[in-house]
């Protein structure tokens, strides 16, 4: 029977792609714990720098900062963070419709991607790409960070914006992770999320003055952020690849059974139907000759 | 005329006779005198003795009855006199008319048209029914064949292509019920005696009741009148055989008791030769022509089963009807890719036909191919291209669908016939994405491409 033929075929194939998702979680699990790792350890360091920032902005009154102040906020520029790569489920897709959705509230808008993904996604749609980074997505680094960093200060410098958006993808726990806009320049006390540091009320004496531990303390404010929502970004995407893996494990481990089963038959029939021709031509000959 | 013999075995429908004199050759008609069973003779065993089958129940033949030889083979009449007429397999009605009088009856066995009379055909034959019209067009002249196992809609589609090819095409047409529900049979005699159609048409019965010897024979009575018309009178003219399968498989049930060794699936080993004897008697000459269209029932739904196989070599179109098809809720349930047909070239049914045709396919085979990705990896993790073609896939599956005229008391649907020229536009239309924005419900059980769209509108309307 031909249909044999084509369902071993199919079996062939589908076993196939279950190797390369098997294999695919396995990478997925170490990638997304080492990602996390990662995590817990700046996380200390760039915490502290960001409740300092915020606590001289909350408490000091003498502040002559370009990225502190405000401007007239018609220009955005928006840096989405994607993947690399696809088969990680809704991942790609929830953060980039965001980003879409956000960025057409802004009449002037600039679209700076990190990952292939989100260049490929904006290109689609016939928007243009301003500015792009590459090979920052799979394992973040805080050199790609620091480089990130000083070419949106230098752009904003420039001023060629008013605002600088992130557009990535939040880590809550290994299940949960959702798409999420930030605003990074200017930078703005509420828009920092920790908790100011100090437990007592009167000012701080920063010394020579807190403009200048702010000028120092911007920059590595800004490279905190965009490593944490890199991190944050590619720990997401293994985990949603993770998910993505495991189901689709389960779906081709269905399809085989099945298949498997219904191949069985066929075989099994194909038996049958040879030994009942067979007996049936010898049973024949027996009684004719007889 | 009138040698006599005797009943020497009866085994079922095989009976054995006896002659003291001269043996009867093969394929004649003997008579049994005191029950009038037909008789044919099939084989010689040995000097004086023939094995026949039997045209009706076998029921109170014992050993040594007389059986008559009437000198010639089964005959049955022919001409404009059986129009409107059903009859049996010996020519005999069976719908209480009273006899048929005819002046000419011919012999049910005769030879298939010499080789320089054939004439390929190159004419699309346009059926109403898109799916068919695209995909697998039918050919005036040619040989279409229905597959589908039990219960896909077989004879629905053949009678609504009866339908529509007598309202749209006119001309004669001989209806063959071989081994089929009795039913059925009545029920078609009934709605064509409604709307008319039988005026035109003759039918041959040779239902499920039937002992093998009469639903092996009852083909070749149709098949011998849709001739005389073709032959005599040079006219176009239709033939519809539902089912052709019982032919093979009443062949098969007699087979052992001919003493012939059972072959692949216990099959008669002459399935081959068998099949050619009647199939290469449906054909179109140079100066008439026989369409047929013959229902196949395919066991099991294994295609691959020798009756059917042997069945597809000769056809010229086949429409395959699939049970997974059937299983979407689509009807008719014909497998887009399983059917196929000679005429499907740029050279007869044109280039944008055949461009069409290709593009649905390929799509549809596309669909194919992303399903079992798309059933582990999930939509998502298709490129937007691929998702396109997803979409619009399942659109052209649904556009498939078509109400039928003879299903319409089920289906509560009125019957469509869709001109050739709308079910290209049509699908032209949804290739092109132009139709991308519609729902896919909309596509159900529509006509045309406009059609869709109103539907599409009303179900706007009624969101």
């Amino acid at each position: 029977m031909a249909d044999i033929a084509e369902l071993k075929h199919r079996i062939k194939s589908i076993q196939d792609t279950h190797q390369i998702t098997k294999a695919m979680e396995l990478i997925s699990v170490a990638k997304m714990r080492k990602a996390m790792l990662k995590q817990a350890a700046s996380s200390v360091y760039f915490d502290r720098v960001r409740a300092t920032l915020k606590d001289i902005m909350l408490h000091s009154t003498d502040i002559r900062n370009a990225y502190v102040r405000h401007r007239p906020d018609t220009r955005a520029a928006y840096i989405v963070i994607a993947g690399d790569k696809g088969l990680a489920g809704a991942f790609n897709n929830n953060v980039l419709n965001l980003a879409w959705q956000h960025i057409q509230t802004r009449p002037v808008h600039y679209v700076i991607t990190i990952g292939q993904m989100a260049r490929s996604f904006f290109e689609s749609r016939d928007q243009a790409v301003d500015l792009e980074f590459t090979h920052a997505v799979t394992s973040p680094t805080l050199h790609d960070s620091r480089g990130i960093m000083r070419d949106i200060l230098d752009l904003y410098d420039r001023n060629l914006m008013d605002e600088v958006y992130v557009v990535f993808t939040r880590m809550i726990s290994s299940s949960v992770h959702e798409p999420t806009v930030v605003k990074l320049l200017p930078i703005e006390a509420k828009d920092i999320e920790v908790e100011a540091a100090s437990s007592f009320r009167g000012e701080i004496c920063y010394d020579p003055s807190p403009s200048e531990v702010l000028d120092i303390l911007v920059p590595q404010y800004l490279v905190g952020m965009i490593y944490s929502t890199l991190i944050h970004s590619a720990a997401s995407e293994h985990a949603a690849r993770m998910m993505a893996m495991s189901n689709a494990n389960k779906n081709a481990d269905k399809m085989l059974d099945s298949l498997s089963l219904e191949y069985n038959r066929l075989r099994q029939s194909a038996i049958t139907t040879e030994l009942l021709d067979l007996s049936s031509g010898r049973f024949f000959s027996d009684t004719n000759t007889r | 005329m009138n040698i006599a013999g005797k009943i020497n075995q009866v085994i079922g429908p095989v009976v054995d006779v006896a002659f003291d004199a001269d043996t009867p050759p093969v394929y004649q008609k003997l008579t049994i005198s005191k029950t009038g069973t037909v008789l044919e003779v099939l084989s010689h065993i040995r000097k004086g003795v023939v094995r026949c089958i039997a045209m009706s129940a076998t029921d109170g033949l014992s050993r040594g009855m007389e059986v008559v030889d009437t000198g010639a083979q089964i005959n049955v009449p022919v001409g404009e006199e059986v129009l409107g007429r059903v009859m049996n397999v010996l020519g005999d009605p069976i719908d209480g008319k009273g006899a048929i009088r005819s002046s000419v009856h011919w012999n049910i066995h005769r030879k298939p048209p010499a080789f320089f009379d054939q004439n390929p055909s190159t004419e699309i034959f346009e059926t109403g029914i898109k799916v068919i019209d695209l995909i697998a067009p039918y050919s005036k002249g040619g040989k279409i064949g229905l597959f589908g196992g039990a219960g896909v809609g077989k004879t629905v589609l053949i009678m609504e292509l009866m339908h529509n090819i007598s309202k749209e095409h006119g001309g004669y047409s001989i209806f063959t019920g071989v081994g089929e529900r009795s039913r059925e049979g009545n029920d078609m005699i009934a709605d064509m005696q409604e709307s008319g159609v039988i005026k035109n048409s003759a039918l041959v019965y040779g239902q499920m009741n039937e002992p093998p010897g009469s639903r092996m024979r009852t083909a070749f009575t149709g098949l011998t009148i849709a001739e005389y018309f073709r032959d005599v009178n040079h006219q176009d003219v239709l033939l519809f055989i539902d089912n052709i399968y019982r032919y093979i498989q009443a062949g098969s049930e007699v087979s052992a008791l001919l003493g012939r060794m059972p072959s692949a699936v216990g099959y008669q080993p002459t399935l081959a030769t068998e099949m050619g004897l009647l199939e290469e008697r449906i054909a179109s000459t140079r100066r008439g022509s026989i369409t047929s269209i013959q229902a196949v029932y395919v066991p099991a739904d294994d295609i691959t089963d020798p009756a059917p196989a042997a069945i597809f070599t000769h056809l010229d179109a086949t429409t395959v009807l699939s049970r997974k098809v059937v299983e979407m809720g689509i009807y008719p349930a014909v497998d887009p890719l399983e059917s196929t047909s000679r005429i499907l070239d740029p050279q007869i049914v044109g280039r944008e036909h055949y461009d069409v045709a290709n593009q649905v396919i390929a799509t549809l085979q596309r669909y194919k191919e992303l399903q079992d990705i798309i059933a582990i990896l999930g939509m998502d993790e298709l490129s937007d291209e691929d998702k396109n073609t997803v979409y619009r896939a399942r659109k052209i599956q649904k556009f498939m669908s078509q109400p039928f005229s003879v299903s319409q008391i089920y289906t509560g649907l009125e019957g469509r016939y869709v001109p050739l020229q709308a079910t290209l536009e049509s699908f032209k239309t949804i290739l092109a994405g132009e139709v991308d924005d519609l729902p896919e419900n909309a596509f159900f059980n529509v006509g045309d491409i406009d059609e869709v769209k109103a539907k599409a509108r009303k179900m706007r309307a009624q969101a």
